[in-house]
C-alpha cells in the first residue's frame, strides 16, 4: 500500500490539471470559470457540472473566502504529518466554488465556520499546496 | 401477471472480533453461511444463486476473496455475483438477491458479507486513497476527518452538542451488551466518552466504530417459497442512491447542507414509496441503521424522515431511539459497536429481519412489524435501505 499521497510532487498533468498546479507553484490560484454560464465550479473537468459546457478557462481567484466547515486532526494517517493540523472546506463566496483544503497559522481551537480567509502557501517537499488562513480583521 | 414477491428466510452471522486469527477467511464465511442455511432450514442444493458482498479487497489482504471461499459458499456449479459498493456493500447485496429473485430469474438466493479488516495494517491509512488523488489527497483526509466535517456543521446549524453524542455512543454500548455477536462488549457512561480520545474535533474515539473481522449470509426466496414458513421477513420496499465525488460539492446543497446525508434520504424516499410508507416515524417500528458514527445517527434520524429537518437532536433528547423508546435504533448495537465494513450492511439487514420474525433473542423489540435497515459507503456517497415487514404485501 502505497501511502505516500503527500508532497510527492506528482500532480498529473495534461491540459485539465496542469495549469492549476503550475499557478501554484507561481503563489496564484486560479479555478475555472464557464464561458456559457459564466459559474465557477472546482475540481476542474471537461464539461461545466453547472450546464455541460465545454467552453470555460481557468481565471484567477482572488483567494478570498470563508470557512464552510472544518475540524482539527489529532491523528494523521500519513504519520510524517504532524498533528494537530486543520482540515477544512473554504467556500470562495464571490466566486462561487469552494475546496478541500487546510488552515494554517492560527490554532484549531480559533477556526471557526464563517471565519473569513484567505489563501496561503503551503510548501511541501516540492509541491506549492493552497492552504488558507484567517485575514486581517482590519482587511475584512 | 402476479408480482413475484420476495423474502428473507433466515440470517446468520459470525462473533464479530478486532480479529478472527482463530479461522481462515473461506471457515470465517462457512460460519455464517452454515448458520443462515440451518437458521433459514435450507439446504445448500437449494441455492440457485450467490451473491457475493465483499468491500475493499485491501482489507482482505488477497484479492478476489470469493475464489478463496467459493467452497465455503457452495459457489461451485452456481451463477455468482459479486458487488462492491465500499461501506454499503453489504446493503447492496440483497438489494441485487432481491431484484433477481423478484425478476423470476432465481428462486432461492444466498447473499454472503464478508470483511477481515485484520489484514491491513491501518485502515485509516487506505481511506486515504478514497479522496481525490489530485486535490484533495494532500490535505490528509480520512473517513474520520469526512465524518468530523459533517459534525461541526451540525454543531454550528443544528444544535448538536457533545451530550447527544455522547449519549448515542451510551444507548448504542448497552444495546449492544444484549447483542452476544457484538465486537465490543463494555458498559460506559457519557463522561467516558468525552474523556475518550480526540481523534478530529469534534469526534472521539468513543463516537467512533471498532475495525472488525466478521462475516454475515443471509437466506432469501420467493414469497411462494416463504409462504409456507412458520417466520418470515417480507421485502416491502428497497431503495438505492449515489452522490457525488466531493463534499465541497454537497455543502451547499439547500436540501441537504452536508449535515443531513442527501443520498440516504433519496434511497430511503424509495423505499418508503415502494412500501406505501408515509410517516416513517409512526410506521417503522424498528430501525437497523449504518451509523459508524455517534453524530451521523443523528443526521441519519433527519434523512430517514424520523425527525424534520434540523429536529434529529430531539430524539436523542426523548430517548425515542432507545430499547424503551417509541422506534428504538440499532437494538443490536449497531456498527459502532462491530465494524466488519464490507457486510456491516448485510449485518443491519439481516437484523432487521430477525426483528421482524421475533427471533432477535435478548434485544427483540416486543411486537416488531416494520423494520427499516440501511447501508452507506464510500464516505457518504453511496447508500441503501430496505424495508422488511412480518407480513407478505398481498
Ligand atoms: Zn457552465
Amino acid at each position: 500500500m502505497n501511502s505516500d499521497h503527500r508532497g510527492t510532487n506528482d500532480h498529473p498533468g495534461g491540459e485539465l490539471t496542469a495549469p492549476f498546479w503550475e499557478a501554484t507553484a507561481r503563489h496564484e490560484l486560479v479555478r475555472p470559470v464557464c464561458g456559457s454560464c459564466g459559474r465557477s465550479f472546482f475540481v476542474p473537468q471537461y464539461l461545466c457540472p453547472h450546464c455541460g459546457s465545454e467552453n470555460w478557462e481557468y481565471e484567477p481567484s482572488d483567494g478570498r473566502g470563508t470557512v464552510a466547515s472544518y475540524t482539527v486532526v489529532h491523528r494523521a494517517p500519513d504519520p510524517r504529518f504532524e498533528t494537530p493540523y486543520v482540515v477544512a472546506v473554504v467556500d470562495l463566496v464571490e466566486e462561487g466554488w469552494s475546496l478541500m483544503t487546510n488552515i494554517v497559522g492560527v490554532p484549531g481551537e480559533e477556526v471557526e465556520i464563517g471565519m473569513p480567509v484567505e489563501v496561503s502557501w503551503i510548501e511541501f517537499e516540492g509541491d506549492t499546496l493552497p492552504g488558507f488562513t484567517p485575514r486581517e480583521k482590519a482587511a475584512v | 401477471m402476479s408480482v413475484i414477491e420476495v423474502a428473507v428466510l433466515g440470517f446468520g452471522q459470525t462473533k464479530y472480533k478486532t480479529s478472527r486469527a482463530d479461522v481462515g477467511t473461506p471457515e470465517l464465511v462457512f460460519e455464517a453461511v452454515s448458520r443462515a442455511l440451518a437458521d433459514s432450514d435450507t439446504e445448500l442444493r437449494d441455492i440457485d444463486a450467490v451473491v457475493f458482498a465483499s468491500a475493499p479487497e485491501v482489507f482482505e489482504g488477497v484479492y478476489e476473496p470469493e475464489r478463496w471461499c467459493i467452497d465455503a459458499f457452495g459457489g461451485v456449479g452456481k451463477p455468482l455475483i459479486r458487488v462492491h459498493t465500499g461501506g454499503a456493500t453489504g446493503g447492496s447485496g440483497p438489494l441485487a438477491a432481491s431484484r433477481l429473485i423478484s425478476s423470476g430469474m432465481y428462486e432461492n438466493v444466498l447473499v454472503v458479507g464478508l470483511q477481515r479488516t485484520s489484514e491491513t495494517a491501518d485502515a485509516q491509512q487506505v481511506f486515504t486513497t478514497i479522496f481525490d488523488p489530485i486535490y484533495e489527497q494532500d490535505v490528509q483526509l480520512n473517513v474520520i476527518t469526512g465524518i468530523a466535517l459533517v459534525a461541526s456543521r451540525q454543531m454550528e446549524f443544528f444544535g448538536l452538542t457533545e451530550d447527544h453524542m455522547a449519549a448515542i455512543s451510551v444507548k448504542n454500548f448497552d444495546n449492544a451488551l444484549r447483542n452476544p455477536y457484538a465486537h465490543l462488549h463494555k458498559r460506559i457512561t457519557e463522561q467516558d466518552v468525552k474523556d475518550s480520545r480526540q481523534l478530529a474535533w469534534p469526534l472521539r474515539l468513543l463516537h467512533t466504530c471498532p475495525r472488525s473481522d466478521g462475516a454475515a449470509a443471509v437466506v432469501m426466496s420467493s414469497g411462494e417459497k416463504a409462504r409456507n414458513r412458520s417466520s418470515a421477513a417480507w421485502v416491502r420496499g428497497l431503495g438505492c442512491a449515489a452522490d457525488v465525488y466531493r463534499i465541497g460539492d454537497r455543502i451547499h446543497d439547500t436540501e441537504s447542507d452536508y449535515a443531513i446525508p442527501r443520498a440516504q434520504a433519496w434511497s430511503a424516499q424509495q423505499a418508503y414509496t415502494e412500501a406505501g410508507i408515509i410517516d416513517p416515524r409512526r410506521e417503522l417500528d424498528v430501525v437497523e441503521v449504518y451509523a459508524p458514527f455517534s453524530n451521523l445517527e443523528v443526521a441519519y434520524y433527519e434523512a430517514l424522515g424520523l425527525a424534520p429537518h434540523g429536529k434529529g437532536i430531539e430524539l436523542v433528547e426523548t430517548g425515542a431511539t432507545t430499547m424503551q423508546g417509541d422506534i428504538p435504533v440499532v437494538p443490536s448495537g449497531g456498527c459502532m459497536t462491530a465494524n466488519p465494513i464490507g457486510a456491516t450492511g448485510l449485518i443491519r439487514f439481516g437484523e432487521a429481519a430477525l426483528q421482524v420474525m421475533g427471533r432477535a433473542g435478548d434485544h427483540q423489540v416486543d411486537g416488531a412489524r416494520l423494520a427499516l435497515a440501511t447501508a452507506c459507503g464510500g464516505i457518504d456517497q453511496f447508500y441503501t435501505s430496505a424495508v422488511l415487514a412480518s407480513e407478505p404485501k398481498q
